[in-house]
């Protein structure tokens, strides 16, 4: 069941690079937490009861639920356009997307480590690179929080393999999940779109002399 | 002591924030340098003696810790006579103070820390607390320059993350569940390298972005910039020097392994063209004068950085360092 949620999560990579609009990415990373909620459920059951709804919790109410609203409300708050305006062609992003789980299941089975559990390592490395390419060729600073959210979930995914032997970790990903969210998406989204016209990278080219 | 420390600092820095009377900010304010500095005769009188499971104050975290008590008196005096000629809100005040209050701690908490997630913890908080720092002037640049810091800091901190899990990997295969730098030491020999070689490019990576060094480097660049001086000199010098003791803590895991050699060639191979490339890149831009200089005096941080290394003395070096690019 495990490997069919995994699996799962790496096709909504692939639909990241189809998307064109705003809408559908938000849709993907709340898709995304249900996954991940799914995987940890089935994963972390040995661990103890506060921690295993601690994480729980996050995955539900704060990648499902909490930040697609928030990622809602900057949009509609600050006008920004429903299109993703991607430097490259989502044929073109499809391909390299592909390319790149291709690439973390080639490496992935590369690795002989009878210890190590591949598909969570494939796709953590997937995710990994689909959020560094997704803020590489997207123009608009809301799909760059989009893009590091992504990377927040792989990095989610890989937790959970050593998650029965060490919570804590787990638990530090989560904290690094809600300072990012709070912090990046609470604040700063905010007070960039009461300050730039527009909700594009290229305004945020004045600090060179 | 840490823990009477911590909470002070935090009851301290609450206050501060909430506070708009200017007598009591700076009764507050020098409150704090006097628990910072008993803070640091009690550790440097308690060498390596364990607190709250999580710290030890050994001789390298003292060193750091002593630079940090040195610094916090001159930049709080000189934020007192930037407030002087600047005139700015009693609530931008109270969220300076507060802001350099935490940073402070948590720069402290992550030098003494003995577990590598407890530091990667602190070096985070170290993040939220510059972004207030540089925001402090509420203008475009400030804000361009805090959201510049904030992402690539968030990026970095995020792949020094995805190292401890590899880390954790590592020690999993042996069976082993502590990630104190003690038992990484001591069990460092019998790790997997291939892991401990991922581990080292991703924490290596996410902390040159604390420590101003390739390839993360450009995080500081614009936060140094457009914080109010005291801030910038803070953020110029122990900030970074918190980057380059997360990269030592782990180097030193790394030098009781046979890829000790492998990680020193490693640094190297990756510092030089990289270095020439964008020493060229720069140098064919007329906009980017300040961008080139900055990068210069980043590459020769990275020469000695790399001497110390190789020496394996990257202690007596590092501070100058820090030092050149704080003034």
């Amino acid at each position: 069941m495990t490997n069919i949620l995994l699996i799962a999560f790496a096709f909504t990579l692939v639909y990241l690079g189809m998307s064109s609009r705003l809408q559908g990415y938000i849709s993907i990373l709340a898709f995304q937490g249900i996954l991940l909620f799914g995987v940890a459920f089935i994963e972390l059951i040995e661990i103890n009861t506060i921690n295993l709804m601690f994480i729980l919790l996050e995955t539900i109410v704060f990648k499902t639920i909490a930040i697609p609203k928030f990622l809602n409300y900057i949009i509609k708050r600050n006008h920004i356009t429903r299109e993703a305006e991607p430097f490259l062609p989502n044929f073109l992003s499809v391909v390299i997307i592909t390319f790149i789980i291709l690439g973390s299941f080639i490496l992935s089975n590369a690795i002989h480590d009878t210890h190590l559990r591949k598909i969570f390592f494939m796709i953590a490395l997937s995710a990994l690179f689909t959020g560094l390419f997704i803020i590489m060729t997207r123009r608009k600073i809301i799909t760059h929080v989009i893009g590091f959210l992504v990377i927040e979930n792989g990095v989610f995914v890989l937790s959970l393999a050593v998650g029965n032997e060490m919570p804590m970790l787990v638990n530090a990903g989560i904290l690094l999940d809600i300072f990012v969210g709070v912090l990046l998406l609470g604040i700063f989204a905010n007070k960039i779109g009461d300050v730039l016209k527009e909700q594009d990278v290229e305004q945020l080219r004045q600090l060179k002399d | 002591m840490i823990g009477i420390y911590l909470i002070v600092a935090f009851v301290v820095s609450t206050l501060l924030f909430f506070n708009r009377n200017k007598i009591l900010n700076y009764l507050l304010v020098g409150l704090f340098v006097v628990l910072q500095w008993v803070f640091t005769i009690y550790e440097y009188r308690h060498l390596n003696i364990e607190e709250l499971g999580y710290f030890i104050p050994d001789s390298l975290a003292i060193i750091f810790l002593i630079v940090l008590s040195i610094v916090c008196i001159p930049a709080f005096y000189h934020s007192y006579i930037y407030f002087k000629h600047h005139r700015d809100t009693p609530r931008a005040q109270a969220i300076y103070y507060a802001a350099m209050v935490v940073l402070i701690v948590a720069l402290s908490a992550a030098y003494l820390s003995s577990h590598i997630a407890v530091t990667w913890i602190f070096i985070d908080l170290t993040t939220l607390s510059a972004a207030a720092l540089i925001y402090h002037r509420r203008n475009v640049r400030a804000l361009e320059g805090t959201w510049k810091y904030l992402f690539v800091c968030s990026i970095s901190m995020a792949l020094v993350f995805i190292g401890i899990l590899f880390l954790t990997l590592a020690l999993q295969e042996e069976g082993l569940k502590s990630l104190s730098y003690h038992a990484l030491i001591e069990k460092a020999p019998i790790l997997n390298t291939f892991w401990l070689k991922l581990a080292f490019l991703f924490i290596f990576t996410g902390y040159t972005a604390k420590a101003g060094l390739i390839p993360m480097y450009t995080a500081g660049i614009d936060a140094k910039d457009k914080a109010p001086s005291p801030a910038g000199a803070l953020i110029g010098s122990v900030l970074m020097n918190v980057g380059f003791f997360g990269i030592y803590r782990f180097y030193e895991i790394i030098s009781h392994t046979s890829i000790h050699n492998w990680s020193n060639k490693n640094y190297i191979h990756i510092g030089h063209p990289y270095r020439i490339y964008c020493n060229s890149l720069y140098a064919s831009c007329e906009e980017c004068q300040t961008y080139a200089c900055l990068f210069r005096s980043v590459s020769y941080g990275v020469g000695c950085h790399r001497f110390g290394f190789w020496r394996n003395r990257a202690l007596c070096c590092y501070p100058s360092f820090g030092a050149s690019l704080a003034c």
